[in-house]
């Protein structure tokens, strides 16, 4: 095993966070280690802190939306290359597109997800072994 | 048992600890208590339990009120403190309550401290449910803020005076405004002049009506409106607006929803432009189109199949437009639409179609399956075009041609049909008919392709190959008579009739005339042989008429000595010796009187040298042309005449001797003188008469002499010895002299019955002698001469005389030759016999010569014929005495004579009985001269009338080119004419003359054998008017007609064939082409699978394809075929037609893909107008979906990921209990969202009216027939007559009914029952309800479960499934004032009982 993988799961939703985080430390096959942060703006500061692998990030978060942090992230060159995989309950893939051009092209997730399916997700977009 | 109460109690004293739960339990509290004095301690217990209550000692020594308040805080955690000091100032309590504590009481006035308690316990529990309403009001807030500002729609609401209110900021990104620069305008300043004018009649009318009874408050308009945008362009949005009222239903403004359409707009007038071009286009072609759906129902017709059938696009949509299809067709055609339907293929059908005027026409209907841009079926497009013309043509052209065919095949001609090889070298067979099948005995497939040279090797010999390529080269029609074939496998005479078809085949009609012929040369062969029989008979024959002499044969030229010319130009009379003319010519008229003449008779004709002969004539009757005549046989008999004469001299003599003679002679019987002769008076000088009959002793001198000469001389005599003696006689005078006197007995053994006695003077006697010897022996040298024996019969003695002869003629026995008496007589035959018997009576009683030709019978057995003459014998005075003649053999000649009449017979039979119909005409005359009884059964006149009449009594034509004919018969000797003949019923036939010449007589006579030949004639004119049409119509059609073998090479084609393909002329086209597949097929394989098809299908109808023309340019022709088939099935041939469609198919393809922009506009339209729905949908929800999602799927998503995690192997189990709080926090969270929705759904306003509620529900019956039909359920409707109306939402209601009738479909299997019945009760209240009741009869509902299926998401159904579907049912229906319940005994169906008040 190499190093382990940092991931940062945003998500007003602490238990999903929580969940996220118990599923992919258990994982088998990667070894992850993943932070938490309920709301955008602490997945910003700690984006900006840790520089983590990929950022799992939900988009309706009441504080700061995801897609704010995602163009906040972009905005700084230190951040703007880690990789998001946006998350969202919200169903209408175009709806989400209407809000503008910071999703294009970037991997999306749609809740309820399962295990598993987070994991091939987070392991296409780093090009993990499989 | 009081409150419970749970305190928390920060206290270092045990013993005031105790004493404040004595004084809460005096309070009347059952109290649960917990001590704690520790920062940490009581950290841990306000996170173990529940706090009603905090009681905190504010000085500890471990820890402070203080502290404690400040923990609580930063645990945020709103639990009333109360701070029981038993010493703390005024500033510390303050302090203490400003720090967050509720209150404080002094240890020691504890009686504060339970109205303190509760108290704080209320206004916590009042401090509690402010936050929380706070904080849902804060989330909501945020929410809708959320979806207003980001949503795309427009929200606007404007007062009465229209003026805006509000509006959300989506106002910039559709239309460019800002909000508050929206506020300022105008809705003049908003909207284009239509639209505004527009809008405000709609809000005049549907929304500014004051609310009044019926007005439905929650009344919505919707219209699109063009905008102005900021940039000065216009947007077309779609607006719905309602107004709004306050409490009281007074309207006080306009709220809208507008949405951008412009792109919608735009393909919606893109669309509605294509169909209008599309429709015009499709109106006002020649074609007849149709769409259908899916389902196979037509869902369009156009004007032109609408004015075609005259009926409504109503009562054509559907099925309706299989009433218009002619019965016969209607199954086939359904049949092919339904087959190609199911396989999504094209088709092409023909049937007849009936018109306005109730005329059937024929219809070409071509159906291609229609697809959207997706690319998924959608239908059926058809066109079709009025092709009854056509379909005519085709079917005539069809029968003509079959006709044709047929005729080919059945004619008794014989055809066949060659086509040139190697530049007309040779000839090869291309088809060849039945009848020519059956002359040639072969089979034609063994024929049909190969040269005619192989086949029929004999064809060059018989010179039929030189004449096909003579009728190849110059193209004329040539007629080949007679002619003989021969090769090794056959022979027979044909005649051909050989011309040049417009293809360059030549065509043979020819017959097989072999038996015809035959006959014919049987005929003349007897013909000939008659004839040589005829003029090689050594007997003169000849036919005499009118004295002259019509038909001689060689012999006569011999006989008559005399050149044939003279022979016949002669007067047979000049031929006669004058003598005898008399006699023949009475002997002639007698015959002709009819009068019984013998056949035969003797005279005498002289030739021209002037020589006589005697000829023996057998003459008898015939008809000649018409005419008696007598047909002679003429023997030279002159030898036997002089024969015969010499005989009749020496009688003579003998007479003249016996008379004259020197001698006395006497007969004597019974020795007295029978009979003496003058010169033995004389010598007795006594009268003849004294000495005839008395007896022999007148001479004698006396009686002594007398008896001595009976004595001696009878001695003599009865010895058979001659008696000679001299005696001494007495004469009468009484002289003596002496005689010499010979005597000889008749019969020796009766001497006195008869002797001849001779008495000489023997003065003279010596002279005498000499002479009578003399002229004996003369006599004997005669007969001897002429072999004829003689005969004399003495009538008084019945005795017969024969001379030696006889014996020596041909074996006849002397003794043998009887003459007639009673005794018959061996030696004849009884005809001979009888015949004789009657010759020699007639002979006595007449006196005649009598001439009998007799069948002798030899010993031996041979017949033989003899010439037997008899005349009579008299006595000196004249007395019949006997008879006496002559007999000659004449068999030869009998024989011969026989043998020509026979073959005459023969021959007469053969022309009289001969089956054709034969006549001889008189070449000068044209006179009819014989007909045979086959011409008088064809001509229908009796025999004799018709040989009255001439040719032209018959023949139709005019007399001068019948004679003509006769002319050219008579240089060419023989013709085959054909006339028309009259028949003596009057009708006309056609006939074939077979005519020849021949010379009877020195006359031209015409033989002529004649056919009928009406049938072959009338049908060879309708094979000729047949053809003839056949080719007019091959020439002239419109479309191109073809015959192509399999292996591509055209047989025949016609000029519009040429034309379509752009060649000049057939012939060029077929000259060049010589691989039909290559050269003509855009696509080759197209011809292969046409073969396929024709071999399969036996014919192709409308085959489309792309041909090449000459000049490559290509065309789309639609094409006609069958094919034709040899013996074994396999196809040799294509015959067919085509027809340029290139135009048409133009036409069909710029249709069809118009048609298929129109169903990708109108796919797209559909699409949009669904998307549009969807977002109704949502909207109509409230815009509650995005949201529900999100707060529903937000659970869902933890609990997905906490379910995983349980699941998973690797789990923590210490755990557990913080992954199932976490899970029961999620589905808590759930619930509450899924019972807002619930109850959003309650909130919907009711948009009531009073309707009929069978209506109702017959219409929800209507919306869901589909899936009742899908199961084949029967429903059964049972409704009270006289059900009041129910003041109802009807959306709603709808929905309810619906919900309930699918799922009892549901719940049922097939041919289920669903009953639904509607009754008026009245509750215990007194209030009227209408009770309705679904029931099905499926398998119920377990009692379990009854009372859950009202249960939100609670379903019994497998997917898709909310599970809400009951519960938002009651809940409208509570709505209404209703219920809803179930009733179901499992097994046994179950019913669903609604009720709704009848008056609200």
């Amino acid at each position: 095993m190499g190093k382990p993988i940092n991931i940062l799961a945003v998500d007003d939703e602490e238990s999903f966070t929580f969940f996220v985080k118990l599923n992919l430390q258990n994982d088998s096959r990667y070894e992850f280690n993943v932070t938490t942060a309920n709301g955008g703006e602490a997945g910003l500061k700690l984006a900006r802190k840790i520089k983590p692998d990929l950022i799992l990030l939900d988009i309706m978060m009441p504080d700061m939306s995801g897609t704010e942090v995602a163009e906040k992230l972009l905005e700084d060159p230190r951040t703007k290359s880690i990789p998001i995989i946006f998350m969202t309950a919200v169903v209408q893939k175009d709806e989400v597109a209407e809000e503008g051009g910071i999703m294009g092209g970037r991997e999306f997730i749609a809740k309820p997800v399962e295990k598993d399916e987070l994991i091939d997700r987070i392991a296409a977009t780093l090009n993990l072994p499989r | 048992m009081g409150k419970l109460l749970r305190v928390l109690v920060v206290e270092d004293s045990e013993d005031d600890f105790l004493l404040l739960l004595r004084v809460l339990k005096k309070g009347g509290y059952d109290v649960q208590a917990c001590r704690v004095d520790t920062a940490g301690a009581l950290s841990d217990a306000i996170r173990e339990k529940k706090w009603d209550v905090l009681l905190c000692d504010y000085k500890m020594p471990t820890f402070s009120g203080r502290a404690a308040i400040t923990l609580l805080h930063e645990k945020n955690l709103d639990i009333p403190c109360i701070i029981v000091s038993g010493a703390i100032g005024e500033e510390t309590a303050v302090e203490c309550m400003r720090l967050g504590a509720h209150d404080y009481v002094m240890k020691g006035n504890l009686s504060c401290l339970v109205p303190a308690i509760e108290r704080e316990i209320a206004e916590a529990k009042t401090r509690e449910e402010k936050r929380r309403t706070e904080e849902t009001l804060k989330k909501s807030e945020e929410k809708f803020r959320f979806l207003a500002e980001n949503m795309a729609d427009i929200l606007w609401s404007a007062g009465l005076d229209l003026r805006t209110t509000y509006v959300t900021p989506s106002v910039k990104k559709l239309l460019g405004f800002t909000p508050e620069e929206r506020v300022l305008q105008t809705l003049e300043q908003q909207l284009t002049p239509d639209s505004l004018a527009r809008a405000l009649d709609t809000l005049s009318r549907e929304l500014a009506v004051e609310n009044q009874g019926d007005q439905d408050p929650q009344r919505t308009a919707e219209l699109e409106l063009e905008f102005y945008h900021k940039d000065g362009s216009t947007r077309w949005l779609d607006v719905i607006a309602k107004g709004t009222r306050n409490e009281e239903g007074v309207l006080t403004g306009i709220q809208a929803v507008a949405r951008d359409v412009t792109a919608r707009r735009f393909a919606e007038e893109a669309l509605r432009e294509s169909e209008a071009r599309f429709r015009t286009l499709a109106d006002s072609g020649q074609a007849l189109i149709w769409t259908s759906d899916v389902d196979k129902k037509c869902n369009y017709f156009n004007q032109t199949w609408l004015n075609f059938t005259g009926r409504t696009m109503e009562q054509e949509l559907g099925d309706g437009w299989a009433e218009g299809v002619h019965p016969d067709d209607l199954e086939r055609c359904l049949k092919l639409y339904t087959t190609a339907f199911d396989r999504r293929e094209s088709f092409s059908m023909t049937y007849r179609l009936r018109r306005y005027n109730g005329e059937y026409r024929w219809i070409q209907d071509d159906g291609t399956p229609r697809y959207n841009s997706k690319g998924e079926f959608i239908g059926y497009i058809g066109h079709c075009l009025d092709v009854t013309e056509r379909i005519l043509t085709e079917e005539s052209l069809r029968m003509s041609e079959f006709r044709y065919k047929e005729m080919f095949e059945n004619m008794s001609t014989c055809v066949a049909v060659y086509e040139s090889a190697n530049n007309g070298e040779d000839f090869v067979i291309r088809h060849f008919n039945r009848a020519a099948e059956k002359a040639e005995k072969i089979d034609r497939r063994k024929l049909i392709g190969k040269s005619i040279l192989k086949v029929f090797p004999g064809a060059a010999e018989m010179g039929i190959v030189e004449v096909l390529q003579r009728v190849w080269k110059s193209g004329q029609a040539e007629h080949v008579p007679a002619s003989f074939y021969r090769d090794g496998r056959i022979s027979g005479w044909r005649e051909n009739y050989i011309y040049k078809l417009p293809t360059g085949e030549i065509v043979a009609l020819y017959n097989d005339i072999t038996e015809r012929k035959k006959a014919e040369i049987r005929i003349f062969e007897s013909e000939e042989k008659y004839r040589l029989l005829v003029e090689n008979s050594s007997e003169a024959i000849f036919i005499t008429q009118n004295n002259m002499l019509q038909f001689v044969n060689r012999a006569s030229l011999t006989l008559f000595d005399t050149a044939y010319e003279v022979l016949i130009s002669t007067p047979f009379m000049e031929f006669i010796h004058p003598e005898d003319r008399e006699k023949v010519i009475s002997l002639h008229l007698s015959r002709l009187k009819g009068e019984k003449v013998s056949p035969n008779h003797t005279f005498r004709i002289v030739t021209k040298e002037g020589i006589v002969k005697w000829v023996e004539m057998h003459s008898s009757l015939v008809s000649w042309q018409g005419k008696p005549a007598t047909l002679d046989f003429l023997s030279d008999v002159t030898k036997r005449a002089q024969a015969e004469k010499a005989v009749r001299d020496i009688s003579a003599i003998q007479n003249l001797i016996l008379e004259n003679s020197s001698l006395g002679i006497v007969f004597v019987r019974n020795r007295i003188f029978e009979w003496v002769n003058k010169r033995f008076a004389e010598i007795l000088k006594m009268p003849i008469e004294k000495v005839q009959g008395t007896t022999a002793r007148i001479m004698y001198p006396s009686d002594e002499a007398y008896e001595e000469v009976a004595n001696t001389a009878y001695r003599d005599l009865a010895e058979g010895k001659r008696a000679d003696r001299v005696f001494q006689l007495v004469r009468g005078d009484g002289n003596s002299f002496w005689c010499r006197f010979l005597g000889k007995a008749l019969n020796p053994a009766k001497p006195h019955d008869g002797s001849i006695w001779m008495f000489e003077d023997i003065t003279e006697r010596r002279q005498m002698e000499e002479a009578l010897q003399e002229a004996q022996k003369q006599l004997q040298d005669a007969y001897h001469l002429a072999k004829i024996g003689s005969w004399i019969w003495n009538c008084n003695k019945k005795t017969v005389t024969w001379s030696d002869e006889i014996s020596s003629m041909a074996g006849l026995d002397k003794q043998s030759m009887v003459f007639p008496d009673n005794k018959h007589p061996r030696i004849y035959t009884q005809e001979s016999w009888d015949l004789l018997k009657e010759a020699v009576v007639v002979s006595l009683s007449t006196s005649r010569q009598q001439q009998l030709e007799l069948e002798v019978v030899q010993p031996d057995g041979n017949h033989r014929w003899v010439n037997w003459i008899c005349n009579v014998m008299r006595d000196k005075k004249g007395k019949i005495i006997g008879l006496h003649g002559t007999i000659q053999d004449i068999t030869d000649r009998r024989q011969a004579e026989e043998a020509v009449r026979e073959s005459e017979e023969r021959f007469r039979k053969l022309f009289e009985n001969h089956s054709a119909v034969k006549l001889l005409i008189d070449a000068d005359t044209g006179k009819i001269v014989d007909a045979n009884n086959a011409a008088v059964k064809f001509y229908g006149w009796p025999k004799n009338q018709l040989l009255q009449m001439r040719i032209s009594d018959i023949n139709i034509l005019p007399v001068g080119q019948i004679k003509e004919a006769i002319e050219k018969v008579k240089n060419e000797k023989r013709v085959q004419f054909e006339f028309q003949h009259r028949l003596a019923d009057g009708s006309i036939r056609d006939v074939e003359v077979f005519s020849s010449c021949i010379e009877i007589k020195g006359k031209t006579m015409l033989h002529s054998v004649i056919h009928d030949i009406t049938e072959r004639k009338k049908t060879e004119e309708l094979l000729k008017i047949s053809e003839k049409k056949y080719r007019n119509i091959f020439e002239n059609a419109m479309e191109g007609i073809f015959q192509s073998t399999v292996d591509g090479r055209y047989i025949s084609l016609n000029p519009a064939f040429a034309r379509i393909r752009g060649y000049d002329s057939p012939d060029e086209m077929i000259r060049m082409t010589g691989d039909v597949q290559r050269q003509t097929y855009v696509h080759i394989e197209e011809r292969t699978r046409m073969i396929e098809i024709l071999d399969q299908q036996g014919f192709v109808n409308n085959f489309e394809i792309e041909a090449k023309r000459k000049d490559g340019s290509k065309i789309w022709v639609s094409m006609n075929a069958i094919p034709v088939r040899d013996e074994n099935g396999k196809i040799i041939m294509i015959e067919g037609t085509i027809m340029d469609i290139t135009e048409r198919k133009k036409m069909h393809l710029e249709l069809q893909k118009k048609n298929l922009e129109l169903a990708r506009a109108y796919e797209e339209l559909k699409a949009r107008q669904d998307m549009i729905i969807d977002r109704e949908k949502m909207a109509s929800i409230g815009m509650l979906s995005a949201g529900v999602a999100h707060e529903i799927k937000n659970p869902l998503a933890i609990m997905l990921q906490g379910i995983n995690y349980l699941q998973s192997p690797a789990r923590d189990d210490s755990m557990q209990q913080e992954v199932l709080a976490r899970l029961y926090d999620a589905v808590r969270r759930a619930d509450v969202i899924v019972k807002g929705l619930l109850s959003y759904a309650r909130q919907t306003p009711l948009s009531l009216r009073a309707y009929n509620i069978r209506k109702l529900i017959d219409d929800c019956l209507a919306l869901t027939e589909h899936e009742l039909h899908k199961k084949n359920i029967r429903i059964v409707k049972n409704y009270w007559l006289d059900l009041p109306d129910v003041i109802v939402d009807m959306n709603q209601i709808q929905q309810v009914c619906i919900n309930l009738i699918i799922n009892a479909i549901e719940a049922m299997s097939k041919d289920g029952v669903l009953t639904i019945s509607a009754k008026r009760i009245t509750d215990n209240a007194g209030k009227e309800f209408l009770e309705i009741t679904v029931s099905d009869t499926g398998h119920g509902i377990p009692a379990d479960k009854l009372v859950k299926i009202f249960d939100p998401f609670y379903t019994t159904k497998t997917i898709g499934s909310t599970g809400l579907g009951l519960s938002i049912s009651r809940g409208i229906i509570e709505k209404h004032g209703g219920t809803l319940k179930a009733e179901s005994e499992e097994g046994h169906g179950a019913s669903m009982i609604f009720t709704l008040p009848v008056t609200l």
